[in-house]
């Protein structure tokens, strides 16, 4: 599954920006962005479906898998209801998951990120 | 002339940094395999070494030894689309391809260095409808079947996966259920 780079790029834009991230590596199947605290990582595998969703905190050397930033902040949780809004839950539900294409995991993760990970991105 | 070359020039470095942090180096003549995920390193490695690719899925079918490709210091998996769409419906392509690439380096005893970094052996997917699926990575497979098929076992010091030792018993990557052996 080869990654969606134009929706990935517009998806995270704005986290770039704010925290002053740069793109420092690009392919048909993953993206990285960092500065010298944090790595985002976007990776998709060449004959397997699903993202490996990825953020690295550098200053301590530990990763977080996808939601595991959420589940650190907010212990255990069984439904996307708890973090997105109704306005966000109706984008998600509208992009689509399939062996082509999973932007609704890169929206989650943005969104994850976003909401939960503010204080890592800003260290 | 160049063309004339082309397979007999040895391809061995690349410019690459492992998300491993490895530094990778040939040393045996049968080559020395490299086990890793596509988007952080196969895919800028295999790029870089010009390296051949498997187009015809009838030779996957036999008993194919994938042996080095001439020219080539690098035991890397590298096929054409076609070929997985093709093995993705004759009962997966990690089943039908992968597999009988990493036995195939058990059994002559190969090299065996893992180049990518220890945080793509697994990865979390959220289904709609709430489910999160949590599972391991093409790479974290074929690291679970070196542990758990043939008790092969991560080696520090050289990012080596080398057959269980009593001097070598670090704890697994792994865990036994999170995949099915074939």
């Amino acid at each position: 599954m080869k990654t969606n780079l134009k929706f990935i790029k517009e998806q995270f834009k704005n986290i770039v920006k704010t925290y002053n991230l740069k793109w420092v590596s690009e392919g048909e199947y993953g993206i990285k962005v960092e500065n010298n605290k944090v790595s985002i990582i976007i990776e998709s595998e060449r004959w397997e479906s699903g993202y490996i969703l990825l953020l690295f905190d550098k200053i301590k050397n530990k990763s977080y898998l996808f939601d595991e930033i959420l589940i650190e902040k907010e212990g255990e949780y069984d439904s996307t209801d708890f973090y997105l809004t109704e306005e966000e839950k109706i984008i998600s539900e509208n992009l689509p998951q399939n062996e082509e294409f999973d932007d609704y995991n890169i929206y989650l993760f943005r969104i994850i990120l976003e909401k939960y990970a503010v204080e890592i991105l800003s260290q | 002339m160049l063309n004339a070359l082309d397979g007999l020039i040895p391809k061995w470095k690349f410019s690459h940094i492992p998300t491993s942090g490895v530094k990778v180096t040939a040393t045996t003549k049968k080559g020395t395999y490299l086990v890793g995920s596509f988007g952080s390193d196969l895919e800028f490695i295999l790029k870089e070494l010009d390296y051949p690719t498997i187009t015809d899925y009838q030779k996957l079918r036999r008993d194919y030894g994938f042996l080095l490709p001439k020219g080539q210091k690098f035991n890397l998996l590298n096929v054409s689309e076609a070929v997985v769409e093709y093995f993705s419906k004759k009962g997966g392509f990690f089943n039908r391809v992968n597999t009988k690439w990493i036995d195939a380096a058990v059994k002559r005893g190969d090299d065996i260095i893992l180049i990518s970094s220890k945080n793509r052996i697994y990865k979390k997917i959220q289904l709609k409808g709430n489910n999160i699926k949590y599972e391991l990575t093409g790479y974290g497979k074929e690291i679970h079947r070196l542990e758990w098929k043939y008790g092969y076992r991560y080696d520090i010091k050289t990012n080596k996966m080398l057959p269980l030792k009593k001097e070598n018993n670090s704890k697994t990557l792994t865990k036994f259920n999170d995949n099915k052996i074939n």
